[in-house]
């Protein structure tokens, strides 16, 4: 039973390792082993580069959102997103809710880089009320809200398009939105589903 | 243009929390410290696991696996109505934002992003994440060491999102 339950604990540990076994397999069979090493040496300077890249705008983001959270700004956003989100969230966390309510706002507003700190914030939070070592349903819930990408004017999209000479850049617009609130629902239908069939199963 | 838009919002989003701030006669600059401080903390947290997962993807994509794997997919995905010229797209999407806007220019220069392969491009790349990099640094975060459910879940929404999308642009651009 216990190997079992370990297996299961792996998914994205298991994910990691493939990536990186299969590229080396796949590049060896091919006979350049040299590449494999070149891009292993290379491959921390732009992981850095890249958490550089990351971190300053958490890090700027944080200021700002910490600004929004001590002045009662967030209460306001809180309130107006609280039936929609406790249709979908059974935590009572306030401070989960609070930072919960800022994420939505920014990733609608196409502030991802806001949306980071504020959704890494509400994961600390629903974590001090899950003291299991498996993600509660709020969690995986909540990660899947973020993966879906509801975004009210996908700009870099738009500056993409543009830059690459389209006639009507913004024909996209409406299509995004549809389709991420399409993925949306579905992501909160498999959630509820899933985590009801799985209450019932375990009693 | 869009530029602008998005120069707006984020402008009138800062100057919004800073004068309602003042409204409230909170300490501002005291607050943006306090969040700096946990910005901080936030960062150095989560960088052990995003760089195991840059060191992973780094070697999927510039060893070409990505486009390995690709080839074998390609003729499943046209059967269920996905243009196989995205696959590179579709691929790279989850694991890396950089790369995934790379392939995406590319595709642009080849087909023209007014295309019917432009069009779906553009659209399924908006609409999906950069799902392992979110689920990684969001985790990192947690004492949670199993995702259960999360991560199929995730794969099943993107994978509804490419073929509604597939839909919606056969369906409108004949």
């Amino acid at each position: 039973m216990k190997s079992l339950k370990r297996k299961k604990s792996r998914t994205l540990k298991a994910f990691w390792l493939f990536l990186i076994l299969f590229s080396i397999l796949v590049q060896a069979f091919r006979g350049d082993i040299s590449k494999i090493t070149n891009i292993l040496f290379s491959a921390p300077k732009s992981a850095i580069e890249i958490f550089l890249t990351i971190a300053l705008s958490i890090i700027l983001w944080s200021g700002f959102l910490k600004v929004a959270v001590d002045s009662g700004l967030v209460k306001i956003l809180q309130r107006l997103l609280k039936p929609f989100l406790k249709l979908l969230f059974n935590t009572r966390n306030v401070k989960a809710l609070e930072w919960m309510a800022l994420n939505v706002v920014a990733n609608f507003l196409g502030l991802g880089n806001a949306a980071t700190p504020a959704g890494i914030k509400v994961m600390e939070e629903l974590s001090k009320e899950n003291s299991k070592d498996f993600a509660s349903s709020d969690m995986i819930l909540f990660v899947i809200l973020n993966t879906c990408s509801i975004q009210l004017i996908p700009t870099t999209m738009i500056m993409l398009r543009h830059e690459y000479g389209s006639k009507n850049p913004t024909v996209v617009v409406f299509p995004i939105l549809f389709v991420s609130l399409v993925g949306l629902f579905f992501g909160i239908i498999f959630c509820k589903v899933i985590s009801r069939v799985l209450r019932r199963w375990q009693k | 243009m869009a530029k602008m838009i998005s120069d707006i919002i984020i402008t009138s989003f800062i100057v919004f929390v800073l004068i309602f701030s003042l409204f409230k006669s909170t300490d501002s600059f005291k607050s943006f410290v306090e969040g700096v401080k946990d910005g901080i903390r936030i960062s150095i947290r989560i960088f052990p696991n995003v760089f195991a997962l840059i060191l992973a993807v780094e070697l999927f994509i510039k060893t070409g696996t990505v486009d390995m794997l690709g080839t074998f997919l390609g003729p499943i995905l046209n059967k269920l109505g996905i243009f196989k010229e995205t696959l590179g797209l579709i691929m790279t999407k989850p694991f890396s934002g950089s790369a995934s806007y790379a392939v995406l220019k590319d595709i642009f220069a080849r087909f023209g992003p007014d295309s019917q392969i432009g069009i779906y491009s553009s659209i399924i790349c908006a609409s999906t994440e950069t799902l392992f990099y979110v689920i990684t640094t969001y985790l990192a975060q947690t004492k949670v060491r199993r995702t259960r459910y999360l991560i199929p879940v995730a794969i099943a929404v993107d994978f509804i999102v490419l073929l509604v999308a597939a839909v919606l642009v056969k369906g409108s651009l004949k």
